[in-house]
């Protein structure tokens, strides 16, 4: 992966990168897929670290662990990631990473390297998890996108916003997405067919009555 | 969206006020300018004490303009400056030359040893811009003198700067 994606996929969650997000990918898929890069990139972590703990309240936790169990990732850093954010929600995605004894991939040298030479303590989430890696600054708050702007542009955050975390909100995006069925729907989520039927057949009934 | 397309915008804007900044940046932004393009954020840093009012609105027009934080152009690196050797700003180099603004980069040196103090300050954070640089070991040797004089600011003991700088040579092939 080139480190554009990599500036991408950190933009999707929340960073002020000089970058386009990936179209119509959800918060949690581009954090499942920056995870595989994460250890191998101080800076992309503390930015990612950064962003998940100011934009926790706009991550779904029942997509994440869905996101996470189909997809590729490091369930060690999205584990970490998630502890960092102390929000109760996440109790049951940070019980999954820990419970699949992932290996994750040796972090890069200078991630570790003020540790080894006793400059710093261990990052102790990610130790939990693991992996040792020095405890890292916290990210500037300029390197993050402000709620305000996160939102614009971002169906999916903006729906969360209006209609809380929850699959009703995500079921919306998708169908301002232009999906055209509740089981397309079903399948681009991964919730089940009872919640993307009633949520599509729903908004349908708003939109003949407001049109 | 590039911080030299804000510039640009901002230079536009700053012309039309008939105003006219020298301004001095470092870091990330300067070394967008030098090409070196990862892990780009939206930000200039600026090494001034105040931001001045039109400079601040126009500042925050080009932010709406292209949709980027209104604190894009910040001084929070402001006390670089005065860390930095007495005349800085006479060795600095243009990265854009306006019509109304003029943006100045830190000389090589004074960029290689901010980036190392950054490196050893923020446990590695910085490190691979200063692979970027490719600072050869007299370089190397000034700006370690320069972290030195930095320590009350660090809590870093000489040991640690040493370890860090033996990593560096070593990773550029000096040992």
């Amino acid at each position: 992966m080139t480190s554009v994606t990599v500036d991408s996929l950190l933009k999707g969650i929340g960073c002020n990168m000089m970058a386009k997000a990936p179209k119509d990918m959800f918060p949690e898929e581009c954090l499942a897929e920056l995870s595989l890069h994460l250890l191998q990139d101080p800076k992309a972590l503390v930015l990612a670290v950064g962003a998940v703990k100011a934009h926790a309240p706009v991550f779904h936790p029942e997509f994440l662990l869905k996101t996470i169990r189909t997809h590729q990732c490091d369930l060690n850093v999205i584990g970490a990631l998630l502890s960092k954010t102390q929000d109760r929600r996440f109790q049951k995605v940070i019980e999954f990473c820990r419970a699949q004894n992932f290996v994750s991939e040796k972090p890069a040298k200078m991630l570790s390297f003020a540790l080894k030479i006793g400059q710093s303590s261990a990052d102790l989430e990610l130790q939990s998890f693991g992996v040792q890696v020095s405890l890292l600054d916290a990210v500037d708050d300029k390197k993050i996108t402000k709620i305000d702007l996160f939102l614009r542009g971002n169906l999916f955050i903006r729906n969360r916003l209006l209609f809380g975390c929850n699959w009703r909100a995500d079921i919306i995006s998708v169908i301002d997405m232009g999906l055209d069925s509740p089981t397309s729907v079903k399948n681009r989520l991964g919730c089940s067919y009872e919640t993307a039927h009633r949520v599509f057949n729903e908004y349908a009934l708003v939109e003949r009555f407001s049109t | 969206m590039d911080i030299s397309q804000a510039i640009k915008e901002l230079d536009i804007l700053i012309k039309a006020k008939g105003l006219n900044y020298v301004l001095y940046t470092c870091g990330g932004a300067q070394l967008v300018f030098l090409g070196y393009s990862t892990r780009r954020t939206e930000d200039v840093d600026l090494i001034m004490d105040q931001i001045d009012q039109p400079l601040r609105d126009a500042s925050i027009v080009v932010a709406k303009k292209l949709g980027i934080q209104e604190d894009w152009l910040n001084n929070k690196v402001s006390s670089l400056g005065k860390r930095l050797a007495k005349g800085w700003k006479k060795t600095t180099v243009v990265l854009f030359d306006g019509a109304a603004i003029t943006l100045m980069g830190l000389n090589r040196q004074d960029l290689i040893s901010s980036k190392l103090h950054a490196a050893i300050d923020r446990k590695g954070e910085d490190y691979d811009d200063l692979l970027f640089l490719k600072p050869s070991v007299d370089e190397i040797e000034l700006a370690r003198e320069y972290v030195l004089k930095q320590k009350s600011d660090l809590e870093t003991s000489e040991v640690f700067i040493n370890a860090w700088i033996r990593e560096l040579k070593n990773d550029l092939g000096y040992s």
